[in-house]
């Protein structure tokens, strides 16, 4: 009796370590893949667009592979295939502190000299330049940018009121107040993710900061109690909480079109994403609905993008080649129009736009325009959630002490965050 | 038709047994009913989501104004390839760890040794581990031993993983077979491998066909080791070539809804082959 | 009944002892190869600060530090517990419920059994968007049932005093399919000759019920409390599929802070800290239970 547990026992010590030599080091080979977790309808389409011209300039076999979950989930995979030495050649990345601290890490292929080949410094915008920059190197490509701060209203609900689109705070006010008094939600926000509410803030921080206050802020310089962010919320509570409606904490970011397009929603502060999803379900841009800046972006644009990064491996050079077809004019243009979102180079016939990406796409390129990457992005994990948290709760529940009290909170965090140089540079 | 029986039911019991009966047996058939219309709720937002345009979809009470077949096309595009996959991955895998978790739990349920406890609830503790805890060290095992990407490499996983709750549900089943029976073969001079073999296992049947519903369900719906262990269409599981219809920002509800019905379809046919033997058999088993 | 079990007094014979002696050892070494290591290299990396690109830098115990001054955390254990007790009480209940109303010969009960289970094979994410849209504010089937009773339908999943529930109505529907099947199974397993009897005798239902029945179906429910209890501890999808844990966080448990603290915060070494109090958190409020259940099925045997 005796016996059978001491054999057993030397059996599992034995397997112990039999399990523990079998994970040893394993030879790193690179798939000829590219990772991406655009698996759904346009952007699915998007990628196979995208490859499709990829292909036809480069005379090699490789392919792409859509990962569930997200970029949560696709950091997960991608990590996973690092540490068994199978890692893909490129993969998808959102251009903000995560790029960043990629570049950091050691374990991207600079891609300055794909970049000065394809003249990167003349074809894409200024602040997304600087999003994909560390040190002297580029480590992005990007293909595809979205655009935040814009509010997509209901047209017919506007005519039927004869509103106009407000320039100006106290026209926006007005708009609200009228709406509210004919029985719609004058403004709602995203449940589902942190962010959709601060994103709405980045207007009220302009307005308050300016651009330099902006990237202050990014930086992690400005404190939560200085007279300009305090100016931001006040503003942003009373331009854009007063109206938040109670209902969309339970809901996801696309709940709210929904609603929108019941016209139970006027106005509804979004990605530019939602333009896509209102013409997949048979809305037509610009007729039934349409966006309007807020008053203080009227020539800002504030954008985020994704951009292909290059992993060091056997594939490398196959991986720059592809990183740099797919900033090609030809796949640039075959991904967005899919998509629904603006190409990053300037190259591109804007022609295929339709009129609420053209309008965006102007906005981008006009003279006095001025681009700024979402804030949310290029501010360090563990304090972003956090902040996004709080303007969630301040957004449903509209207590003004209880966020104070918070941000108190997260001041300090700020400043220990930033003595430890957690916040990037850009 | 049953007016009399659903109306009067006091009248009714003061009649004859008979009749008594039927009154309960219609009271369960009400309560059946309604419970199965709960039931049935969600799903049918399910079926009827399946059917809808883009447009429709939303208005979650309403019925299509129009038929969407183009997400079962799509759907069936997308996770067609993969049920395959799945049905070679699932059926083994079931089979194997089973017979692993039985091989476990006969020892744990029929004797004594000194122990017997620690190891059993040392086995139990598996269930306890959530998966991401095993997931870089398994990936690096599976490309050691060769079998990162291929479908046996997919049986192993499921065998091992499935070791604690099978253990767990059989070492339990086993419990309930009479010791009797242990001592007569005992006494018959059986060794314990024919015991196993021709009498635990045939008398467990019922046991063995409700866990193999359970343990088909949940390779089946795996989707953390398909994700972690598989990178081809040809050995990607359904759950991981379904959750792709959920993208960066859209999620096509209409394909990830007509695909689910698809992929419903297997593991339905896995119950109704195996209820019958789980709900028979151990009207026979018992009886011995 | 009571007899001791007379097995422990006879002594194992040579060659049935190597019988079980293998019988154990396959599945030993498999399972020391599928858990015990990868949870060691886990518990290894709780030790250490990485994003998982850069090497990763040793620091003590800190991550654990960090853990309990998070209020985060304690908000997800608090709402663990409250999985907890839901997972003991209402799909067990509702799943003997069920089958102690198909537990007779009823016509078309196949169709019954089937409606009742197919919830629970449904994959989670399809599971999650059909709750999302039963709990939709304005035209969910649940909002619109509460309001045509006539009362004001809450925001299922955006009100932070309910949300977790409503999250719970979900995983009562899904996994009510799995104890019912085990109680059926259970059920038409019981010795109907017993069962008759006490009713000539002139038992009523819930004498047999508690009497008879309930005692005789402990090793079912054995696996109900037992992976209910399990399962409480580790739930991730469902609340990351229906609310990602929010809003504000309200709805997290552990699994979700350990998956969001490796893969959206990129911090590994933390994230292994977390899965690390998750396990063994669970063991302490698991293992004793289950130990103690054991126990109970041993004497039943006896």
């Amino acid at each position: 009796m005796n016996g059978v547990f001491a054999k057993l026992r030397t059996g599992l010590a034995a397997a112990a370590l039999a399990s523990t030599a079998l994970a040893g080091p394993v030879s790193a080979q690179q798939v000829k893949e590219f990772w991406h977790y655009l698996g759904a309808g346009g952007e699915l389409e998007g990628v196979e667009g995208m490859m499709e011209v990829a292909k036809s300039k480069i005379d090699e076999e490789f392919t792409h592979r859509v990962v569930p979950g997200g970029s949560a989930g696709l950091r997960q995979q991608v990590q996973v295939s690092l540490m068994g030495g199978v890692p893909p050649m490129a993969y998808q990345v959102s251009a903000g502190l995560e790029l960043n601290q990629l570049a950091q890490s050691g374990r991207l292929v600079p891609l300055t000299e794909a970049w000065e080949q394809i003249n990167g410094d003349e074809i894409f915008p200024e602040g997304l330049i600087q999003v994909i920059s560390y040190g002297d190197e580029k480590y992005g490509l990007p293909f595809a940018m979205s655009m935040l701060g814009n509010t997509w209203y209901n047209k017919g609900i506007f005519e039927e009121l004869g509103l106009e689109v407000p320039t100006t705070w106290e026209e926006w006010d007005e708009v609200a107040t009228t709406l509210e008094e004919n029985g719609y939600v004058a403004l709602t926000s995203g449940g589902g993710s942190a962010a959709w509410t601060i994103y709405q803030f980045y207007a009220a921080l302009f307005d308050a900061a300016g651009a330099d206050g902006y990237w202050e802020f990014v930086g992690g310089m400005m404190p939560l109690d200085d007279p300009r962010f305090v100016e931001a919320v006040d503003l942003f509570e009373a331009h854009f909480v007063k109206y938040f409606d109670d209902e969309w904490t339970g809901g996801v970011w696309s709940d709210g079109l929904d609603r929108l397009m019941a016209g139970e929603v006027a106005m509804y502060n979004m990605g530019d994403w939602a333009s896509g999803y209102m013409r997949q379900r048979g809305w037509t841009p610009n007729e039934e609905y349409s966006f309007f800046p807020a008053p203080s972006l009227q020539n800002v644009t504030i954008f985020q993008s994704d951009v292909i990064v290059v992993l060091k491996g056997e594939e490398t050079d196959l991986g720059m080649k592809f990183a740099a077809a797919a900033a090609s004019p030809e796949a640039q243009q075959a991904f967005n129009a899919a998509k629904g979102s603006i190409a990053p180079s300037n190259e591109i016939d804007p022609s295929f736009y339709d009129p609420i990406a053209k309008m965006e796409y102007d906005k981008l390129v006009s003279e006095d325009a001025i681009v700024l990457p979402n804030l949310y992005v290029l501010m360090p994990s563990g304090f972003k959630e956090d902040l996004g948290n709080a303007f969630t709760r301040f957004g449903a529940t509209k207590d003004r002490a209880a966020f104070d009290e918070e941000l108190a909170r997260l001041e300090e965090m700020r400043k220990e965050m930033y003595e430890a140089g957690e916040f990037g540079t850009f | 038709m049953s007016v009399t029986t659903d109306t009067h039911p006091v009248a009714a019991s003061r009649m004859s047994g008979l009749t008594r009966k039927q009154v309960t047996r219609g009271l369960r058939y009400v309560a059946l009913t309604l419970l199965a219309i709960v039931y049935m709720m969600p799903l049918l937002v399910v079926l009827n989501a399946s059917l809808k345009t883009p447009a429709d979809i939303q208005q979650v009470l309403a019925l299509p104004t129009q038929i969407e077949w183009a997400n079962y096309v799509a759907g069936w595009d997308r996770i067609g390839r993969s049920l395959w996959n799945s049905v070679l991955i699932t059926g083994p895998s079931v089979v194997l760890s089973i017979l692993i978790g039985a091989m476990a739990a006969y020892p744990l349920s029929q004797v004594r040794f000194k122990g017997d406890r620690i190891v059993f609830l040392f086995l139990l503790a598996g269930m306890l581990v959530p998966q991401q805890v095993v997931q870089i060290p398994l990936f690096m095992m599976m490309r050691a031993l060769g079998l990162y990407n291929t479908i046996p490499g997919l049986w192993l996983v499921h065998l091992a993983f499935g070791i604690p709750f099978c253990t767990f549900f059989l070492r339990n089943f086993f419990t309930t077979i009479p010791s009797s029976m242990f001592e007569a073969a005992q006494i018959d001079g059986c060794t314990a491998f024919s015991y196993f073999w021709k009498i635990l296992m045939p008398a467990s049947i019922s046991g063995i066909a409700a866990l193999a519903i359970i343990q088909s369900r949940s390779v089946w719906n795996d989707l953390f080791f398909g994700l972690t262990l598989t990178n081809s269409p040809n050995t990607q599981p359904t759950p991981v070539a379904l959750y792709t219809l959920i993208g960066g920002m859209e999620v096509d509800e209409g394909p990830l809804m007509a695909a689910t019905v698809i992929s419903i379809i297997p593991v339905m046919a896995v119950f109704l082959v195996f209820q019958k033997a789980f709900t028979r058999g151990l009207l026979g088993g018992s009886s011995k | 009944m009571t007899t001791l079990n007379p097995l422990a007094a006879i002594p194992f014979r040579q060659r049935d002892r190597m019988t079980y002696f293998i019988f154990l050892m396959v599945p030993a070494v498999l399972y020391v190869a599928a858990y015990i290591y990868p949870t060691i290299e886990t518990f290894r990396l709780s030790f250490f600060e990485w994003d998982g690109f850069s090497p990763p830098e040793y620091i003590g115990l800190e991550n654990y530090w960090e853990l309990l001054g998070e209020p985060r955390f304690r908000n997800a254990f608090f709402n663990n517990l409250k999985w907890l007790v839901f997972y003991l009480t209402l799909p067990t209940v509702t799943g003997l419920a069920l089958a102690l109303l198909l537990d007779a010969e009823l016509r078309g009960s196949v169709v019954f059994r089937t409606i009742f289970f197919i919830p629970f094979t449904i994959t989670t994410v399809a599971v999650a968007s059909a709750w999302r849209w039963m709990y939709k504010p304005s035209n969910g089937v649940m909002t619109q049932f509460v309001e045509a009773l006539g009362f004001d339908a809450p925001n299922w999943l955006g009100d932070p005093s309910i949300n977790t529930y409503s999250i719970m109505g979900a995983a009562l529907w899904a996994w009510s399919g799995f104890t019912f099947l085990i109680y059926f199974g259970g059920l038409r397993a019981l010795p109907t000759e017993l069962i008759e009897a006490a009713r000539i005798d002139g038992a009523k239902f819930w004498t047999i019920l508690f009497k008879i029945k309930l005692p005789l179906l402990w090793p079912s429910t054995i696996v109900v409390l037992g992976i209910a209890a399990v399962d409480s501890m580790k739930i991730f999808d469902l609340v990351w599929a229906m609310t990602q844990g929010g809003p504000y966080r309200s709805s997290s448990v552990l699994a979700v802070e350990m998956y969001e603290t490796s893969f959206v915060m990129f911090k590994l070494g933390q994230g292994a800290a977390v899965a690390f109090v998750l396990l063994v958190v669970a063991s302490i409020v698991v293992m004793p239970y289950i130990y103690h259940m054991t126990r109970q099925v041993d004497e039943v045997k006896e």
